[in-house]
């Protein structure tokens, strides 16, 4: 197990290696916004949370880069603390989707027959639903919240990742050492397990990556309608909420500074997610 | 929805006592004669403020008006709420008027008091409604006795809950029998309650009166055109007005509802919205220096206020609520909430609210303490009552603007005097529940709302929440004294005797702080430099606020 | 399908609505407890307080027979309502879809086909534009060409036909931004990967015409990538609209379901709902079916829809 699981990694690195200087670029842009989600609150100079009124809108001076948003917080902290739930939501609902999308679609594909038409036939009726409207409901029961919004845009995005996988894992179920390890007794589980999902692997780390990039553009939306992450906890999403009137105002630094934040990271995400999925249905054939 | 920054939480708490709007100024130099005053743009907060702009002097064809939200009912006795309030307003009269100073005058009828426990409404001679027919007093009965009537589930029947009957003396004369004296009931039928509508065309509507599958029946300068939710109330200048004084000179007033902020602000300075009484607006700033708009100040009437939720945590203390109320930084939130459209109170209620007995009310004011922010003596007070480190949980929504400042500056006060801060956040939509659910205010402290009544009286807001019962007194605050206070000034008819009633009931509410005053919001009048003459103090809810709307000259 | 689809959203909507705390009452009063005779009176006439199945009852059953009910907030008939503004949202996804067709295609096939500078600077612009939220493109534009420059109407939706289509480009523009890149990206990809093939290069070493190759061989496979992601776009467009709606004040029915979904107007947001499923399961559809009459061997393919 564990030369497989170093071989994996080595094999990991080298297909990083392979996907260009774009794909580098945005590997480490990515890893600078999952570190500053990671230790944001320790590295924040300043207090992301304390309102000081009197310094609301307040330019860059002294320490402060970014300047002060509406109710006189320093926004680099904030930007900084923010990391934290601006990756996380995103994260979990790759996460949620992404394992309950392989598991049906696995599933779906290996059994066939009645299991693949009810699998199918309830992901259609999920894909009808746009994420929005289910956001909207999930905040309507759970009330608004991260949680709400990323257990919905998990239901909403299912359908994606569970098409791709179903397609890669059919042609899989095709291949001829899938039949040599049927006859020699394996049991269902451990082919799909040890053998169909770590070949197809490379597809699904793929459209995991750009599904984030979807999330995070998503859920910056979700909080735009309120129905997200509240405030005051400090998220990108919700400060460009949050200082958009700054915008008109003459105060664009907070709500830009946070847009920059996001736009920055779905590009990176969006531009690695794309260039591994090239080279996965390139070893595909 | 957006709806993040919908100003519609800040109309939320509407007090459900009965406030008499009174003249004021903002200030506290004394009482000033608004009428007919002129005003600025970018008035300071000192000056004394106008409650009218310069009458309009040119016809204009069309007019669109802001509103935070869409209006959703024509009908006054199912109107809450900004939108509704100034559409009815606009085309509906009631019998009493509020004159911009808040003062009580005639609208469609005089009042007269026979007997303490007697009113006898009079119309004014040639009163009509749109369609030409004539009011009567069938009309005046069929209005009052539709919203005094629990049955039909109109939101003032508690309020018109004293009347015993309402009976029509003659073809313009309606008298009513109380069950005691309430001289805060001409406040009501100033209002909402007191709007006449026409018997017949409301009887023929049903249910659809005042919805958009149906139409009203007014008496104003302005009639209904067409009402479409989403796009707006349209209304158009009504050519036969009962009232020869008044010559309505814009030829069609639209009212549409725009919640988004940066949407309104981006159709003020480019000229789509040519008026708004921009509440909490945050970007009033951006509008003072633009070429399109002018921002005109005026006496307000609503109070913002931190609502106390519960005396069984840390602000049951009295020395707490005092030391809290110490330690907030006012002049912060003037500045960064209201952009300097906002006054230091001395009081709870807005002094804008001194709709009667001016000068009581005015020197009584004068010698109550302003209140100063002292930290160091307020952290005292904490450590004194043994609560430093004790935790005060904030009812808050981030969406609206007003509310999350004051929330900003009520925890930077809580932890500087030692306290930590906990809050409970709640979407712009259901910020009202913590208003009127007990189950959502359970374990909240306090939270902040920005409360107005029906018509100037500083006794409105006080009735809420220090009488027992009130609307808004959430965990059965009980002074004797207050509620002697109060209850005797309803039954006074003496205004200059209810006011000296009313001040001390304030001072001494003062003293107990069941309500933490935070400051007291100006009216805020925006409007594109082309036109001038709307109501710039907060009578634009209640009575005809768009009679002198015209072209600048 | 689609009667499946409507028939499971419905309840689940409802559902959702049933279990979330608040009433929709709060809505109406502005913020003052309502007197009981007001609250009792509501309660009956929209069956508030009875079992959450007999509820859904009423609403289905009226809904079978084409009653969609009546809002809680405006006391007016729900298919009224959302007549009314079902027009905006139908024209403001009508228009975004265009510039994704003509844009997103359109420089997908141009960028593919002529690698070089406009390639790179395609990808660049695709790449930003992915990433920004359509709410973020909203408030920008409106700064830049309504407030600053003045070239178009801030908010709103217009008189005439002529005024609509001006208030709608800039909500428009911020709507299709994100999904022109995506379509752009992926049929620049798309056209690629046909370009390489060995069919396109025999062609073309036979001395084929350019635009014969490009129309017969190129387009004609690259048809159905292109087709599908412009599908799934489009119909997401649908949701999406809401929040620029919400940023222009257009009277849509994205910005009202969410308005309606806070105020608990349960049979509003039943109808715009339903309405949005099925507008999503018809441009699904119909994708499928483009892509069946581009490629017939789809259609023989694995039809588990």
């Amino acid at each position: 197990m564990a030369a497989a699981e170093a071989s994996a990694s080595r094999r990991g690195l080298a297909r990083l290696r392979a996907t260009g200087p774009a794909g580098i670029a945005s590997a480490a842009v990515i890893a600078v916004a999952a570190f500053a989600a990671a230790f944001g609150p320790l590295l924040a100079p300043y207090d992301p949370d304390l309102p000081n009124l009197s310094l609301s809108w307040a330019g860059p001076v002294g320490g402060h880069l970014l300047g002060y948003d509406f109710e006189g917080r320093d926004v680099l902290s904030r930007l900084l603390a923010g990391a934290q739930s601006s990756m996380l939501g995103p994260l979990v609902v790759v996460i949620l989707s992404v394992t309950a999308g392989t598991l049906l679609a696995v599933t779906a594909a290996w059994r066939r027959g009645v299991s693949d038409t009810v699998i199918s036939s309830g992901l259609n009726i999920v894909f009808a639903f746009p994420g929005i409207l289910l956001a909207v409901l999930a905040a309507a029961v759970f009330g608004a919240g991260l949680p709400a919004a990323a257990i919905a845009l998990s239901i909403a995005y299912l359908p994606y990742i569970a098409r791709v996988v179903r397609g890669a894992a059919l042609k899989e179920r095709g291949q001829p050492y899938v039949a040599a390890l049927e006859v020699q007794g394996a049991s269902a589980t451990v082919i799909c397990l040890r053998h169909v999902v770590p070949n197809i692997g490379p597809l699904i780390v793929a459209q995991a990556t750009i599904l984030f990039g979807y999330a995070m553009v998503d859920l910056a939306a979700i909080s735009f309608l309120g129905l997200g992450v509240q405030p005051p906890t400090a998220n990108w999403g919700v400060m460009i909420s949050e200082n958009q009137d700054g915008l008109l105002a003459g105060h664009p630094l907070p709500a830009v500074a946070a847009s920059l934040c996001i736009v920055t990271v779905v590009i990176a995400v969006n531009l690695l997610g794309e260039r591994l999925f090239e080279q996965a249905q390139a070893a595909r054939g | 929805m957006n709806r993040r920054h919908s100003r519609a939480a800040v109309m939320a708490a509407v007090a459900a006592g009965m406030l008499v709007v009174a003249a004021c100024t903002g200030s506290t130099s004394g009482p000033t004669s608004s009428p007919g005053g002129t005003s600025s743009g970018n008035v300071s907060p000192g000056a004394s403020l106008a409650a009218v702009t310069p009458a309009g002097t040119q016809p204009v064809s069309s007019v669109v008006w802001a509103t935070n939200r869409d209006v959703i009912s024509l009908d006054p006795i199912f109107s809450a709420a900004y939108p509704e309030y100034t559409a009815d307003s606009l085309m509906c009269e009631s019998l009493l008027r509020q004159a911009p100073d808040g003062s009580l005058q005639p609208g469609l009828a005089t009042v007269s008091n026979p007997s303490p426990t007697t009113m006898v409404f009079t119309l004014r001679p040639g009163v009509k409604f749109w369609d030409g027919h004539p009011v009567t007093s069938a009309d005046m009965v069929y209005s009052l006795d539709r919203a005094a009537d629990p049955k039909l589930g109109g939101y003032y029947s508690g309020r018109l809950d004293r009347i015993a009957s309402v009976t029509a003396t003659s073809p313009s004369q309606v008298t009513i029998k109380l069950t005691q004296p309430d001289y805060w009931l001409e406040g009501e039928l100033s209002s909402m309650p007191g709007i006449i509508i026409e018997k017949s065309f409301a009887e023929k509507e049903g249910k659809n009166y005042g919805t958009p599958a149906g139409s009203i029946m007014c008496t104003g300068a302005y009639m209904l055109k067409s009402w479409t939710p989403g796009v707006g109330v349209v209304t158009v200048r009504n050519q036969h007005y009962w009232n020869p004084s008044v010559h309505p000179l814009v030829g069609q007033i639209t009212l549409k509802g725009v919640p988004d902020v940066t949407s309104l602000t981006a159709g003020l300075l480019t000229g789509a919205i040519q008026g708004d009484y921009g509440v909490g607006l945050p970007t009033l700033d951006q509008l003072k220096d633009s070429s399109a708009v002018r921002v005109d100040l005026g006496p307000g009437w609503s109070s913002d206020v931190l609502e106390i939720a519960s005396f069984k945590g840390v602000l049951g203390n009295l020395n707490v609520r005092r030391a809290l109320s110490m330690a907030l930084n006012r002049q912060g939130i003037i500045n960064s909430v209201y952009q300097g459209a906002a006054q230091l109170p001395r009081w709870v209620s807005n002094p804008g609210t001194f709709g009667y007995g001016q000068s009581v009310f005015a020197r009584a004011y004068a010698s109550s303490p302003v209140l100063t922010q002292n930290i160091a003596e307020a952290r005292k007070l904490v450590q004194q009552a043994g609560d430093t480190g004790k935790t005060i949980t904030f009812g808050t929504t981030s969406q609206l603007a007003v509310i999350a400042g004051v929330t900003a500056a009520y925890q930077a006060a809580a932890q500087a005097i030692g306290l930590k801060v906990a809050l409970r956040s709640a979407s712009a939509q259901d910020f009202i529940d913590f208003f009127i659910s007990p189950q959502f205010r359970a374990g909240v402290d306090a939270f902040p709302g920005v409360d107005y009544g029906d018509y100037a009286d500083p006794a409105a807001l006080l009735a809420a929440f220090d009488l027992p019962g009130g609307s808004e007194n959430y965990d059965n605050f009980n002074d004797p004294e207050i509620t002697a206070a109060l209850e005797q000034a309803r039954g006074t008819a003496n205004p200059d005797q209810r006011a000296a009633l009313v001040a001390r009931a304030e001072q001494l509410t003062m003293q107990q702080l069941p309500r933490i005053p935070d400051v007291e919001p100006d009216t805020v009048l925006v409007l594109s430099k082309t036109l001038t003459g709307a109501l710039s103090s907060t009578a634009y809810l209640f009575s005809p606020w768009a009679d002198r709307l015209g072209g600048t000259g | 399908m689609l009667a499946a689809s409507l028939l499971v959203a419905s309840f689940v909507i409802f559902a959702a609505l049933y279990l979330a705390p608040g009433t929709p009452l709060a809505a109406l009063s502005g913020g003052q407890p309502l007197p009981p005779g007001s609250a009792q009176l509501l309660e009956q006439r929209y069956h508030l307080n009875e079992p959450f199945l007999a509820q859904y009852w009423y609403w289905l059953d009226n809904a079978l027979h084409g009653n969609l009910g009546v809002s809680i907030t405006l006391r007016e008939n729900v298919s009224t309502l959302i007549a009314s503004r079902i027009w905006t949202t139908a024209g403001l996804v009508l228009y975004a879809s265009v510039i994704i067709v003509v844009l997103g295609i359109g420089l997908g096939i141009v960028s593919g086909l002529r690698p070089g500078p406009l390639d790179g600077g395609v990808l660049v612009v695709t790449a930003v534009l992915a990433a920004i939220p359509a709410f973020v493109a909203a408030i920008a534009l409106i700064m830049v060409f309504a407030v600053k420059l003045g070239w178009f109407p801030a908010l709103g939706n217009g008189t005439s036909l002529l005024s609509n289509v001006r208030h709608f480009t800039l909500p428009a523009i911020a709507l299709a931004a994100a999904s022109l890149a995506i379509v752009a990206r992926v049929t620049r990809a798309a056209v690629r990967a046909e370009g390489d093939r060995e069919h396109v290069q025999t062609a073309v070493s036979r001395g084929i015409p350019a635009r014969y190759v490009i129309q017969r061989h190129i387009l004609r496979n690259a048809a159905v990538p292109i087709t599908t992601i412009t599908g799934i776009t489009t119909a997401s467009l649908i949701a999406v609209a809401a929040v620029v709606e919400v940023a222009f004040s257009l009277n849509g029915l994205g910005a009202y379901l969410v308005q309606a979904a806070e105020d608990k107007d349960i049979a509003v947001v039943q109808g715009i709902s339903l309405l949005l499923v099925t507008a999503f399961v018809v441009v699904n559809l119909l994708t499928d079916l483009i892509c069946a009459a581009l490629d017939p061997r789809l259609a023989l393919r694995d039809g588990a829809r």
